[in-house]
């Protein structure tokens, strides 16, 4: 006769009871051998070992952190140092000097006439 | 009476050997016969059955509020990949659990034939079965040994009777004709 599902689940439950239980003496020299390796919970083990992994990490990585901006600051293009005119607003005396120098002085220098550049050598006339 | 989850919380927090040892008491006979149920060879299942519980230690602690559930599934991923290991059939580890139920006591033949139909379905089908009909695990247990949602687990244990009756009734038909 078909069984309805109470039945069928009592009959899985009973039928599987049934089988032979195993060698006492194999279990028990199980137990044995697991209370050994059970002296100290694994879990607790690993989570304290993993704690210090994870400050060893955190310490690796501010390291790198550190080394990686020193490169790039290191690496930015430098500026030319500014005229004390840039810094203080006022010119240095050397500047002022050059500003204030009349135009001619420089002329004289650079060329004997207009168009013409200055004589190095000249030959000497007889 | 102690339940499964405290044993394993009192060994977790105070590396409490007795409790490991109840622990182990009440589930490595059982563990056993599931593991021969699902097709195993006596021996071997010694063998699982160890490595289960080794891999139990070091994995329990972590997550400590479903021992049981977590066994179960450890020995079942267990059993799986020594049945690819070895490329055991499934006729053959059918004939094992028929030697086995030879040395039993006489008993009647529904016990025989529940156990053959139960043998004769899909993996997934009997581990919903064994661990919701014979292990007693809730459905949510039943959940967390097999990673499938609770929901799922519903369904499928319905199919699974379901299919259980029919292939009932067939085999019925068969003897009778």
């Amino acid at each position: 006769m078909r069984p309805d599902e109470k039945r069928l689940q009592a009959l899985i439950s009973t039928a599987f009871d049934r089988l032979p239980e195993p060698d006492p003496a194999r279990v028990k020299a199980l137990e044995e051998r697991l209370l050994r390796r059970a002296s100290r919970p694994a879990g607790r083990e690993r989570s304290a070992r993993f704690r210090y992994w994870w400050l060893v990490a955190a310490l690796a990585a501010s390291g790198a952190a550190a080394w990686w901006a020193g490169e790039y600051f290191a690496r930015e293009p430098k500026h030319d140092a500014p005229t004390s005119f840039e810094t203080t607003g006022s010119r240095s005396y050397v500047e002022k000097r050059d500003a204030e120098r009349p135009p001619s002085e420089d002329r004289q220098s650079e060329a004997s006439g207009p168009g013409r550049r200055p004589d190095i050598y000249r030959r000497e006339q007889y | 009476m102690t339940e499964p989850a405290d044993l394993i919380r009192s060994y977790c927090a105070k590396g409490d050997q007795e409790a490991f040892r109840r622990f182990y008491r009440a589930q490595a006979p059982k563990l056993w016969k599931f593991l021969v149920a699902r097709g195993c060879p006596s021996d071997e299942a010694y063998d699982l059955l160890a490595e289960a519980f080794l891999r139990f230690i070091q994995t329990v602690c972590r997550d400590p509020r479903a021992p049981v559930a977590l066994l179960y599934r450890i020995a079942i991923n267990l059993r799986i990949d020594s049945y690819r290991r070895t490329k055991a059939s499934a006729i053959e580890a059918v004939e094992d659990l028929d030697q086995l139920s030879a040395t039993a006591p006489e008993e009647p033949d529904d016990y025989d034939q529940i156990r053959r139909l139960v043998t004769n379905l899909p993996e997934s089908e009997q581990n919903l079965l064994l661990l919701r009909y014979w292990i007693g695990f809730s459905h949510k247990e039943v959940a967390e040994a097999l990673g499938l949602p609770e929901g799922t687990v519903r369904r499928q244990c319905a199919e699974a009777l379901h299919k259980l009756r029919e292939r009932w009734d067939e085999d019925e038909s068969n003897h009778a004709a």
